[in-house]
C-alpha cells in the first residue's frame, strides 16, 4: 500500500475513532443530563424551596399559569442581593409550576420588555378599562350637563325669584340668601365644568408612564366634585322647598320656588347618578397598582386570567433592613425573604377574597383621602389587593356596607379603630369635643367586638382615667380580660450633651416567636410614640400574645401625670418647670411593658373575632411607616417594622395567616462579623500578599536545598 | 501503573525545578487572595461565590500554561523518543503526563483552602460549608477539563506557544458560547434552531459552574466534565499514536 | 534475536526504507552503515518501536513490535541520536525515572542505577544537573539509561556524534566492554568507528541493503586481494616487467609523480597471494632503482562504502523526521 494511502487510512481511522468517541461522549452526556440527580448541598437548604412554597406552587399550577416578573434597575442593586433573588427565581422556574424571570429596566431591551409587559397587563383588563373609560366619559358628560343646567337654569331661576320678591325686612334676608345661592350655583357650575373638562382631557391624553389614562385619580376627583355639589344642591332643594312652603312672598314666588326646587332636585339626582356610575365600577388590579407600575420598578406576580395581579416593593425585596444581634442595622437574608414574599404574593393572587381595611375613627371629616397620612399605606396595601375604606363613627352608628368594593360580600373586613384625642375641648365649633368623639369610637368598637369582627385597635393616652372615668375606647377590651392602660404613658430619659431629655418615642425591635405576626416582624425596628402599656390577666376568654415589648430600664417608666406634657407643644417641653419623672407609688416603674398584643378569642368560628391592640397611635401612618432615611448611601425605610406589623396584622386579623411573609431577619445569613479596621487591614494584606510570598519563599528554599 | 506514576512524578517535579512553576502559583494566589479580601467586609454576607468566580476565570490562562509543555517540549527536544520507546503504552504516557499537570493544579488550588478557614473564623453564623465544597468541586472539574484539552493540544504540536494558544481558544469558546444561546432574561431565542441552542447551552461552562457555586451538585454536570476530559485525553492518545505511523 | 522482514516506510513522496530484511543472531555486534539520509535512522526507529513500518514486520527476541510492542521494547536498550535528556534533572534522578519506567521494583532500582552509573563512569557527576554536563558525559548518561534494565539488545544510533577524540575513545572502549555479552546494533556514518566496533556490517543506501556480511569478508571483498604501493626513481619500464613476474601479481601500474623523476608503482595481487613486498624491494635493488616508499594499501571500508553507495550519496530528501 502506498504511503499516502496508508497515511490517509490511518488519519481516516483516527478521525473515525475520534468521531465515534465524540458521539459516545455526547450520548453519555445526554443520558447523564436526562437522568441526573440534583443535590442541594447547602447547609441552609438554600437551593431548595420550602414546603410551604411548594404547596403554594402546587395550588398555583392547578389553577393556571402564574408568572413572576421582577423589574428593577440592575445597576442600583447590590450584586449579591441580586444573585440571591435570581437564585430564588430560578428555583421557582425549575419547579415547573410558575414562570419566573427578571427584567433589567436599566437597559434598553429591559425597558422595551417592561413596556411590553405593561401592554400585556392592560390587554388582560382591556374590557374593564374600557368600561372605566366609558363610565368616566359618561359621568363627565353628565357632570357637564348638570353644570350647564346650574348655570343656565338654576342660577337665573334664583335671580328671577329674587326679582319677584317684594319689599320688607324678611324679603331682604331672603333676597340676599337667593343672591348668595345664585352665585354659589354659578361657582358650583364652574367647578363641575372644570372637573368634567379635566376628566375628558385626561382621557384624551394618557399618562406618560402607562398607556392608559390615570383613571383612579380622575374618577376620585370627579366623584369628589360631584358629591360636594350634590350636597350643596341638597341644601338648596331644602331651602327652596322651605321657601315654597313658607308664607313669604307672592304666590308666583312660591310656586316658582317649588318648580325651581324640583329642577334643582333633578340636577342633583343626575349628579348622584353620575357619581354612582363611577362608584359601581369593578376595581381593577392594574389600576390599583398603576402608580407602582408607572414607577417602573416592581416585582409582579401575575395570576392566570380571571385572577389578579400582586406587587412587591423592590426595596423590600432586595434590601430588607433588620437589626442584628448586636443592635446594628444590617441587611437581612435576602434569599429567604424573597422566597417568602414571592410565595405570599402568589398566594394573594390566587386568593379571591382580599381583605378591606376600614379605618374607623372619630373625626368629623373624612380622613381617607388625606394623602399625607395614607398615600404610602394605601399603595402598599394596593399591591396586595387590599383596599382602604372608612367608617366615620361620629356620624354613622353602623359600619359601612362597602357595596362597591365588595359586591358579593365575600371580602373579609378588618376594622382599624383609631382612638381619638380625648383630652381636649372641641377644636372648632363644627367639631365635637374630645370625650364625645371618644364615646362614639368606643360605641363602634363595642359593636365590632360584639359582632366578632376583626379589629386592629390603636390607642392613645387618655385623660379620662385621671378623672376617674373609664376610657370608652379601652372599655370593650376589659371584658375580654385585656387592660389597655390608657391613663399611663411611657416616657424615657435620654442623656444628651446638655441635659437629660425626655423622650416620648420608643424604638422596639421584636424578637422571634411562634405567632404568625411575630414571624413577619422579628428583627425589624418599629417606632411607637406615646406608648400605652397593655396588661392582661390569664383567662379562658381570650389568649393574648405580646407583639411589642418595651424593655425594663432605669430610664423608662410609665408616667401617670402626663397631661401637662401632652398639652405643651414639643419645642417648649424642655422649658417646663416641673418635668415628669418616675415617682414611686404613683408611676409604673417596673418594666417590661407590653405595648402591642394579639388577642385570639376562644369559641366561635375559628379565626374570627381576632383583635390586635397597639398602644400607640399613628404608628402605621406615612410619617412613621413610610419614612425613609439614608444609610451608607442607600435610601431605606427608617422603621420597616411599622409597615410590616400593619400588613401582617391585617392579614392575621382577616384569617389569612398563610399569606403572611416571614421577615428577612427570621433566618440570618452568615455575615462577616465585626472586625476592627486595623485588624481587618492586616488580615487583608496578609491574605493578598502572604500566600504568594510564602510560595516564593518555599520555592527559593527548595532551590537552595536541592542545589 | 508504576510507570504512570513515574511519569507524573517527574512532570510535577520538573514544574518546580524552574521558577516558572512557583511564580504561576504565587500569581494565582495573589489574584485569588485579592478577590477574597475585597469581599471580606464586616456586615456583608460571608460568601466565597466571588472568589470562586474569579478563580474559575483565572484557570483559563493558567491551565494552558501548565499543559503546554507536557508533550510539546518533548517533541521539540526529541525526548519523546526515549519515552515512546520505553515499555509504556501511549495511554500510560498520556495518563502520566496528565497526572503530573493535574497534581500541579491541585497544589496550586490547595492553599486557597485558607480562605474558607478565614471565613469560618470571622463569620457569624458560620458560613455554608456545603456551598464551599461544591465550589471547590466545580473548580477541580473545570481545571481537569482545561488540562485535558491542553494535553491533547500539546500532543499535536512541538511549539509550546502554539500549544498555549490552541488550548486557550477552545476554553474561551466554551466559556463564551452561552452568549450565543439565550439567557435567563426575557428575550426571544433569535433565529437559532432549538437543537442548536440546546447544544450550545449544554457546552456552556458558566451555566454549569453557577449551579455549583450556588450549592447544587448535579450529576449531569459532573458527567459533562468527566466525559469531556476523557474524550480529550483519548484525542491526546490518538495524536501520540499517530506519530508512529505518520 | 532480531528479525526484520521486508520493512518499508515512506514519508510523503520519499521512500525512506524500501524493503529491508535482515536477521541478527544473539551476541552479534552489527554495524549499520550508510550515508546521511540512507534510511539508517528510520530503520533503527522501526526496530525500537518508535515508528511503525508501512509494511513488513520486526521481531525482537520473538516479540513482534506491532502486536507485542511493550515486550519487544522491554528487550531493547536504546540510545537515540544526540541522546535527548531532561536538562533540569540530575543523572541520578533521570536514571531513577527511567528505571521506574522499565518497571524495576525499588530495591532492584537502586542497584541497577548504581551499577549503570558505575559502568558508564558517571557516578561522580550523579548529583549535577544534566544541563551542566559536557556532551561526553551526557552521552554516557544516555548509555547508562539504556543499560538499566539489562536488556539483551542494545541499539546505539550515532554514539560518537559530536564527541571529541578522547571522548570517542572512552565511548568506544565502553561499548566494546558492553558488546561482550549482548547483541548490539551500532549505526554510524563514521567508518572507522564501525570498523573498530562491529563484527558484521550492514550497508544501507537509498533505503535498501547494499551489503550484509562479516566485516573481514566485506572488507576483503572490496579489493579482493592486496594492493601495494612503491615509489621509485627513474625509468620504470624494466621494473614493471620484473614486477609482473612476481607470483600472484594481478596488475602493475606506474604513474609519474608531478614534477619529479619519481613514479608511483601500484601492484595488485589476487586473493591468496602472499606478501610481494620483499620481491618488490628486491627487484628494485637488483636493477638499482632507488626505492623510497613501500607499503601495503590495506583494503578499506571506505572503498567498499564508496563502491556500494556510489550514485546514492546523501539522499535529496530531508533527514528523517524527529
Amino acid at each position: 500500500m502506498s504511503a499516502a494511502r496508508r497515511r490517509m487510512a490511518g488519519a481516516g481511522g483516527a478521525a473515525l475513532l475520534l468521531a465515534l468517541g465524540l458521539a459516545a461522549a455526547a450520548v453519555v452526556g445526554a443520558v447523564g443530563a436526562r437522568y441526573n440527580v440534583r443535590l442541594d448541598v447547602t447547609s441552609a437548604g438554600e437551593q431548595r424551596l420550602a414546603p410551604r412554597t411548594l404547596a403554594v406552587l402546587e395550588q398555583a399550577a392547578a389553577l393556571g399559569e402564574v408568572e413572576i416578573l421582577v423589574a428593577a434597575d440592575a445597576a442600583s442593586l447590590e450584586p449579591w442581593a441580586r444573585r440571591a433573588v435570581r437564585d430564588v427565581l430560578e428555583l421557582f422556574e425549575h419547579s415547573g409550576r410558575v414562570r419566573a424571570g427578571e427584567i433589567d429596566v436599566g437597559s434598553a431591551e429591559g425597558q422595551a420588555a417592561y413596556g411590553e409587559l405593561l401592554g400585556r397587563l392592560i390587554e388582560r383588563e382591556r374590557e374593564g378599562i374600557d368600561l372605566h373609560i366609558a363610565a368616566v366619559a359618561a359621568a363627565a358628560a353628565q357632570t357637564e350637563a348638570a353644570g350647564a343646567g346650574l348655570e343656565q337654569r338654576v342660577a337665573p331661576g334664583l335671580l328671577a325669584l329674587r326679582d319677584l320678591l317684594g319689599e320688607g325686612e324678611q324679603s331682604a334676608a331672603v333676597r340676599s340668601g337667593l343672591e348668595q345661592w345664585a352665585s354659589l350655583m354659578r361657582a358650583a357650575s364652574a367647578r363641575l365644568s372644570e372637573a368634567a373638562r379635566a376628566a375628558r382631557a385626561a382621557l384624551a391624553e394618557p399618562d406618560a408612564a402607562l398607556p392608559i389614562p390615570p383613571l383612579e385619580r380622575h374618577e376620585a376627583a370627579l366623584r369628589q366634585a360631584v358629591n360636594e355639589r350634590a350636597t350643596e344642591l341638597d341644601a338648596l332643594v331644602e331651602e327652596l322647598e322651605a321657601l315654597g312652603g313658607s308664607g313669604v312672598g307672592s304666590e308666583g314666588l312660591r310656586s316658582g320656588a317649588e318648580s325651581l326646587g324640583r329642577a334643582a332636585a333633578e340636577i342633583r339626582d343626575e349628579l348622584a347618578r353620575a357619581a354612582d356610575g363611577i362608584a359601581r365600577l369593578p376595581r381593577l388590579d392594574v389600576l390599583r397598582i398603576a402608580t407602582a407600575l408607572g414607577a417602573s420598578e416592581i416585582a409582579l406576580v401575575i395570576g392566570p386570567p380571571g385572577t389578579g395581579v400582586a406587587g412587591i416593593d423592590i426595596g423590600t425585596l432586595y434590601e430588607p433592613d433588620v437589626v442584628a444581634s448586636d443592635g446594628t442595622r444590617i441587611t437581612g437574608d435576602v434569599r429567604f425573604q424573597a422566597e417568602e414574599l414571592l410565595a405570599s404574593a402568589v398566594s394573594t393572587v390566587l386568593t379571591a377574597a382580599k381583605p378591606i381595611v376600614v379605618l374607623t375613627h372619630g373625626e368629623s371629616a373624612s380622613i381617607l383621602d388625606s394623602t399625607e397620612y395614607f398615600a404610602g399605606v394605601g399603595q402598599r396595601m394596593a399591591r396586595r389587593g387590599i383596599d382602604l375604606a372608612e367608617w366615620q363613627a361620629l356620624h354613622e352608628p353602623e359600619p359601612p356596607e362597602l357595596r362597591e368594593l365588595d359586591p358579593d360580600g365575600a371580602r373579609p373586613r378588618v376594622y382599624a379603630v383609631l382612638a381619638p384625642d380625648s383630652s381636649g375641648a372641641a377644636r372648632s365649633p363644627d367639631e365635637a369635643p374630645g370625650p364625645e368623639r371618644a364615646a362614639a369610637v368606643g360605641r363602634a368598637l363595642q359593636r365590632l367586638i360584639d359582632d366578632r369582627a376583626a379589629v386592629l385597635l390603636s390607642v392613645i393616652p387618655s385623660v379620662l382615667p385621671s378623672y376617674g372615668e373609664t376610657d370608652p375606647v379601652a372599655a370593650p377590651l376589659a371584658a375580654l380580660g385585656v387592660d389597655v392602660r390608657t391613663g399611663v404613658m411611657l416616657l424615657r430619659r435620654e442623656a444628651s450633651a446638655r441635659a437629660q431629655e425626655l423622650r416620648t418615642e420608643f424604638e422596639v425591635v421584636p424578637g422571634g416567636g411562634g405567632h404568625a405576626i411575630l414571624g413577619a416582624t422579628s428583627n425589624l425596628p418599629t417606632l411607637l410614640s406615646y406608648p400605652v402599656p397593655i396588661e392582661w390577666s390569664g383567662g379562658s376568654v381570650a389568649s393574648v400574645t405580646p407583639l411589642l415589648t418595651v424593655e425594663a430600664s432605669a430610664d423608662a417608666w410609665g408616667e401617670t401625670q402626663w397631661v401637662r406634657l401632652w398639652q405643651t407643644p414639643r419645642e417648649q417641653r424642655p422649658l417646663l418647670p416641673e418635668r415628669p419623672g418616675p415617682d414611686e407609688g404613683v408611676d409604673d416603674t417596673e418594666g417590661p411593658w407590653t405595648v402591642g398584643a394579639a388577642v385570639e378569642r376562644a369559641g366561635g368560628i375559628a379565626r374570627t373575632g381576632r383583635i390586635v391592640v397597639v398602644g400607640s397611635s399613628g404608628w402605621f401612618f406615612d410619617p412613621v411607616a413610610a419614612r425613609y432615611q439614608a444609610t451608607d448611601g442607600r435610601v431605606a425605610l427608617a422603621w420597616p417594622g411599622n409597615a410590616e406589623l400593619f400588613e401582617a396584622a391585617v392579614l392575621w386579623l382577616a384569617g389569612q395567616d398563610e399569606l403572611i411573609a416571614q421577615s428577612a431577619g427570621a433566618r440570618s445569613t452568615p455575615l462577616v462579623g465585626p472586625i476592627e479596621p486595623g485588624r481587618l487591614r492586616a488580615l487583608r494584606w496578609g491574605l493578598v500578599a502572604g500566600l504568594p510570598l510564602l510560595t516564593l519563599g518555599v520555592g527559593v528554599a527548595w532551590r537552595v536545598v536541592r542545589g | 501503573m508504576s510507570s504512570v506514576w513515574a511519569i507524573g512524578r517527574r512532570e510535577l517535579a520538573s514544574m518546580f525545578r524552574t521558577p516558572v512553576g512557583w511564580v504561576v502559583i504565587a500569581l494565582f494566589l495573589l489574584l485569588t487572595g485579592a478577590a477574597f479580601s475585597v469581599g471580606l467586609v464586616p456586615g456583608q454576607p460571608a460568601s466565597l461565590r466571588d472568589f470562586f468566580a474569579v478563580s474559575a476565570w483565572l484557570l483559563m490562562p493558567v491551565a494552558p500554561a501548565v499543559s503546554m509543555r507536557l508533550f510539546a517540549e518533548e517533541h521539540r527536544t526529541g525526548a519523546i523518543e526515549p519515552l515512546l520507546t520505553a515499555p509504556v503504552s501511549d495511554a500510560g504516557a498520556v495518563a502520566g503526563k496528565y497526572l503530573g499537570a493535574w497534581l500541579f493544579l491541585a497544589l496550586m488550588v490547595a492553599p486557597t483552602l485558607l480562605y474558607p478557614a478565614v471565613l469560618w473564623w470571622v463569620a457569624d453564623p458560620k458560613p455554608d460549608l456545603g456551598q464551599i465544597g461544591a465550589g471547590y468541586v466545580s473548580l477541580v472539574l473545570q481545571g481537569s477539563l482545561y488540562l485535558a484539552i491542553g494535553t491533547a493540544v500539546s500532543a499535536m504540536t512541538s511549539s509550546q506557544t502554539l500549544a498555549y494558544l490552541a488550548t486557550l481558544l477552545p476554553i474561551l469558546g466554551l466559556l463564551l458560547v452561552s452568549r450565543g444561546a439565550s439567557d435567563s432574561s426575557l428575550g426571544g431565542s433569535g433565529p437559532m434552531p432549538e437543537w442548536a441552542r440546546r447544544t450550545l447551552q449544554a457546552l456552556s461552562i458558566p451555566a454549569r459552574a453557577s449551579d455549583f457555586a450556588r450549592g447544587i451538585i448535579d450529576t449531569a454536570h459532573i458527567a459533562f466534565f468527566l466525559v469531556a476530559a476523557l474524550w480529550c485525553l483519548f484525542a491526546a492518545h490518538a495524536a501520540l499514536d499517530s506519530r508512529r505511523w505518520r | 534475536m532480531i528479525l526484520v522482514r521486508e520493512i518499508r516506510k515512506t514519508y510523503g513522496r520519499v521512500h525512506a526504507v524500501r524493503g529491508i530484511s535482515f536477521a541478527i543472531e544473539p551476541g552479534e555486534v552489527v554495524g549499520l552503515l550508510g550515508p546521511n539520509g540512507a534510511g539508517k535512522s528510520t530503520t533503527i526507529r522501526i526496530l525500537t518501536s518508535y515508528l511503525t513500518p508501512d509494511a513488513g514486520s520486526v521481531e525482537i527476541d520473538g516479540h513482534d513490535t506491532r502486536t507485542d510492542s511493550l515486550e519487544a521494547r522491554r528487550r531493547i536498550g536504546y540510545l537515540p541520536e544526540s541522546a535527548p535528556l531532561y536538562p533540569e534533572m540530575t543523572p541520578g534522578g533521570y536514571l531513577d525515572y527511567r528505571a521506574r519506567l522499565y518497571g524495576l521494583p525499588r530495591p532492584e532500582r537502586r542497584r541497577a542505577v548504581g551499577a549503570a552509573m558505575d559502568r558508564c563512569r558517571i557516578t561522580d557527576v550523579a548529583g549535577r544537573r544534566i544541563g551542566h554536563l559536557s556532551k561526553g558525559y551526557r552521552q554516557r548518561v544516555g548509555l547508562a539509561a539504556a543499560l538499566l534494565h539489562d536488556p539483551p539488545v542494545l541499539v546505539l544510533d550515532e554514539p560518537s556524534n559530536g564527541l571529541d577524540p578522547s571522548q570517542i575513545r572512552e565511548t568506544r572502549s565502553l561499548v566494546n566492554e558492553l558488546a561482550a555479552r549482548r547483541t548490539m546494533v551500532v549505526s554510524s556514518h563514521i567508518l572507522p568507528e564501525v570498523e573498530r566496533l562491529a563484527t558484521r556490517l550492514l550497508v544501507i543506501a537509498a533505503g535498501q541493503i547494499r551489503a550484509d556480511g562479516p566485516m573481514a569478508e566485506l572488507a576483503g571483498a572490496a579489493a579482493g586481494g592486496g594492493r601495494y604501493v612503491a615509489e621509485v626513481q627513474g625509468d620504470t619500464g624494466e621494473y614493471l616487467r620484473l614486477l609482473r613476474g612476481i607470483a600472484g601479481v594481478r596488475d602493475v601500474r606506474a604513474a609519474p609523480l608531478n614534477g619529479s623523476a619519481w613514479s608511483r608503482v601500484t601492484v595488485e595481487t589476487g586473493p591468496g597471494a602472499g606478501d610481494p613486498r620483499p620481491a618488490i624491494s628486491g627487484h628494485a635493488a637488483r636493477i638499482m632503482l632507488p626505492l623510497r616508499e613501500l607499503h601495503e594499501d590495506k583494503p578499506s571500508l571506505e572503498h567498499l562504502f564508496l563502491q556500494l553507495t556510489e550514485g546514492t550519496g546523501t539522499a535529496p530528501e530531508e533527514a528523517s523526521p524527529r
